[in-house]
């Protein structure tokens, strides 16, 4: 059987499909094939094209793919984190500027509307006290019948003595014998 | 295990792998001058990122940020800049409020100046021919007019009309006019407070932002370079405290009190008159007019010597109101009884001065008269003979308690201090103590009478005269009262119940009539003082008085008032001012709910 190693054309359509790296070195790992009398195969580079001089014998094995080195591995690491913390930059950035252009928007909306609002009650307050002395300056005019507080048309009210507190229930206790009656006096008679 | 790959797809995809590859051995410097190509153009777009950065931020630094400034900059409306006063029952007595300045650009008119002074005309009540006047004067920042309330403004808006502008600014209006004018004062056109308590309590007035700002900006941008919207509202609102200068004043007793004394002052061709009314208790006036007053909303048309409240700043000899004070000193130091006996000469000489009573003339001497009936006639003579018990010195210590030599510590600016001779003077001459004893040879502030006569109405207590409560919100909750001394306790109660009760007869039974009020227990006393001249010496210009304290059984208000210079043989305080305290009582008893005792 003969088996062409293929990965030098797996590397090249992986990459013409815009895969990741990551997705890239498992399509290298995938490659198994069952052993079989083949040839020994140098690890690397894996564009050699080796050919089964026994391809009636089935599909020669694969070399293992060698562990990544430390190195590309910190940078695959280091690209991954940067790639999360531009995405989170971005989208921080994004709402900060929103909740500076909205929020100074909305207290611009919001002064805005004190303002009017504090004007509004400036002129109520003016106006209404400028009514009152209108009236207070008519009120003096002798053409209009009114005259200046007297004591002889004033009725004074002498203040009611305060009473001793009373509490309704013992009163109802003492005084009322069934709950009835106790409700009656509770309840408005009539106005 | 067989192949899963077909044989035939295998051969070709090996083909096509061979010829790309022999491809690339072919060709590769193609690949290599992209790859370049790319990297120029990368570091050229680079480059001129570079480039445009350092225009932005370094050239065009500067601008840009005004710009940005300017973009987030409110502009706010003028703010009030002082508190609002108000009077005890809340009525506002002085606020800010905003009104507009028209200016014109001819400049920029869009349509004709004959069109444009037509629509304005009718609005602001102008001939179009003043208008085209004014517009004819020069291209812009014409001020066409001023003093424009805010629904006028509206209005000229709503014309859209190019070339016009309305600039907003606070003025300090007072809806009660020349009401209170002497309490509250006025503010000038540079917002400064020049009379009143505009004046004496500005600090307090001042709203804080204002205080800690610049006055001279009457229309702040108050987003200042670095702020941002937000700080500039923080800042802002420190404008609105809610808080108020109350009052004790009652401006409806304020209003009936002037009423009834400009009546006086109409009927006897006075130049100038004052009503007080003081609570005894703790010193607050209730009323405090003043005459002749003025306008504050307009107080570049008044007379200069109308913004003087000459009840505080100005001094005048008492005469007889003062003799109930010294019937009070009199029987808190050599113990006389109000039945004790003291003979009326009418007329006495002391030294080469004569003395005698106002009614010598008509009446002549009276003879004995008990301690009472020396307060009811208002003899001279007697009172003479009464203060004549007490050393001079001893008598001058008295006076010097009583606060003569020193200020009432009124709130209200440029209390003048009343005026005694100086003590060897008063001593060593004789006649000084008898002047002195019918409220003549010194001189006091009608406050600070009110201030002694209400020590005889709350119990013999000094209390300090005041206008102000102190700075509250709405709820009524206090964040500033004034600091005021401890009433001093000058006279006993018992004293001072002995004296009302005399005054209690003026009223009842003496040249206080015309106070007598039906049903109530008034206790006053009249007085008439002559006028010191020009030249020296007195002249025959009177300044009249009546003091009245209601009601008798619990003594709690102390009505003066005062009108100087009344013409007529017949003005004397019991006819001018005793009326004037009445229609003022009347009114007060009335608005606090007293009712009648008999």
């Amino acid at each position: 059987m003969t088996v062409t190693l293929k990965s030098d054309v797996a590397h090249r359509q992986v990459s013409g499909r815009k895969r990741s790296s990551k997705a890239r070195v498992t399509s290298l790992r995938i490659v198994t094939v069952q052993p079989s009398p083949c040839p020994s195969v140098p690890n690397f580079p894996l564009r050699v094209v080796v050919q089964n001089p026994h391809p009636e014998q089935g599909v020669c094995k694969l070399p293992e793919k060698p562990a990544d080195p430390l190195w590309l591995r910190l940078l695959v690491v280091a690209y991954q984190g940067s790639m999360l913390l531009t995405g989170g930059l971005v989208a921080s950035v994004l709402l900060v500027y929103g909740w500076m252009v909205g929020a100074n928007q909305l207290t611009l909306q919001a002064v805005h509307r004190l303002e009017s609002l504090q004007r509004s009650k400036q002129q109520l307050i003016a106006a209404n006290e400028v009514l009152k002395s209108h009236m207070a300056q008519q009120a003096e005019n002798s053409g209009t019948g009114l005259h200046p507080p007297q004591p002889a048309s004033a009725i004074f009210i002498q203040p009611a003595s305060e009473r001793p507190a009373t509490n309704p229930q013992r009163a109802a206790e003492s005084g009322l014998a069934s709950p009835k009656d106790v409700s009656k006096l509770l309840l408005p008679l009539g106005y | 295990m067989a192949s899963f790959i077909p044989p035939s797809l295998t051969r070709d995809r090996f083909r096509w792998v061979n010829r790309r590859r022999r491809l690339s051995r072919s060709r590769p410097s193609s690949s290599g001058r992209r790859v370049a190509l790319v990297w120029c153009i990368l570091i050229l777009c680079i480059l001129a990122l570079l480039v445009k950065l350092s225009q932005l931020q370094i050239v065009q630094a500067s601008a840009l940020r005004e710009l940005a400034q300017q973009q987030r900059q409110i502009r706010l409306a003028p703010k009030p800049s002082r508190r609002p006063i108000v009077d005890r029952q809340g009525n506002v007595l002085a606020v800010d409020r905003i009104m507009y300045t028209l200016y014109a650009h001819p400049l920029l008119f869009k349509q004709s100046k004959q069109a444009i002074a037509q629509q304005l005309s009718s609005l602001l009540e102008k001939p179009v021919e003043d208008l085209l006047n004014q517009f004819n004067q020069q291209q812009t920042g014409i001020k066409v007019e001023v003093e424009i309330p805010e629904e006028l403004a509206g209005r000229i808006t709503q014309l859209r009309l190019d070339g016009l502008e309305l600039i907003p600014n606070q003025q300090r209006f007072y809806p009660r006019q020349d009401l209170l004018a002497h309490v509250v004062g006025y503010v000038d056109i540079d917002g400064e407070g020049q009379a009143g308590l505009e004046y004496s309590l500005e600090d307090q007035l001042l709203l804080p932002e204002v205080a800690a700002a610049s006055l001279q900006n009457p229309n702040p941008v108050s987003a200042d370079a670095g702020d941002t919207p937000l700080d500039a509202l923080a800042d802002n609102s420190l404008a609105y405290d809610n808080l108020q200068l109350k009052l004790t004043l009652d401006s409806r007793l304020q209003r009936v009190a002037q009423r009834s004394l400009r009546q006086k002052l109409q009927e006897y061709g006075a130049k100038r008159g004052a009503v007080l009314v003081m609570d005894a208790r703790d010193g607050a006036l209730l009323a405090m007019v003043t005459e002749p007053s003025f306008n504050p909303n307009r107080y570049y048309e008044a007379k200069v010597n109308w913004f003087k409240n000459w009840a505080v700043t100005d001094l005048y000899e008492p005469g007889s109101t003062f003799k109930s004070i010294n019937l009070a000193i009199a029987l808190e130091t050599v113990h006389l009884r109000p039945d004790d006996v003291v003979n009326d000469e009418g007329r006495i000489q002391i030294g080469k001065w004569p003395i005698q009573n106002f009614d010598y003339r008509a009446v002549g001497g009276r003879g004995a008269l008990t301690i009472a009936d020396v307060l009811r006639y208002s003899s001279n003579v007697g009172m003479v003979h009464v203060m004549a018990l007490l050393q001079p010195s001893v008598y001058y210590d008295w006076l010097e308690r009583c606060g003569l030599g020193k200020l009432t510590g009124i709130e209200l600016p440029a209390e003048a201090m009343a005026q005694l001779k100086s003590r060897e003077q008063f001593i060593n001459t004789r006649v000084e103590s008898a002047t002195t004893a019918f409220g003549q040879g010194f001189s006091i502030t009608p406050i600070q009478l009110l201030q002694l006569q209400a020590a005889l109405a709350n119990g013999g207590k000094l209390v300090t005269p005041h206008v102000a409560q102190g700075l509250v919100d709405e709820t009524g909750h206090f964040y500033w009262k004034p600091v005021r001394p401890l009433p001093q306790s000058l006279f006993s109660p018992e004293t001072t119940k002995q004296v009302l009760a005399m005054m209690e007869q003026v009223v009842t039974d003496g040249m206080g009539k015309p106070a007598q009020i039906p049903g109530y227990r008034i206790a006053g006393k009249t007085g008439t003082a002559q006028k010191v001249a020009l030249s020296g010496g007195y002249s025959d210009h009177r300044i009249t008085s009546f003091v009245g304290v209601v009601p008798v059984e619990a003594p709690r208000y102390v009505v003066l008032a005062i009108i100087d210079d009344p013409l007529g043989e017949d003005a004397y305080g019991g006819n001018v001012t005793a009326p004037i305290v009445k229609s003022v009582i009347e009114s007060l008893v009335v608005i606090e709910g007293i009712a009648p005792s008999k």
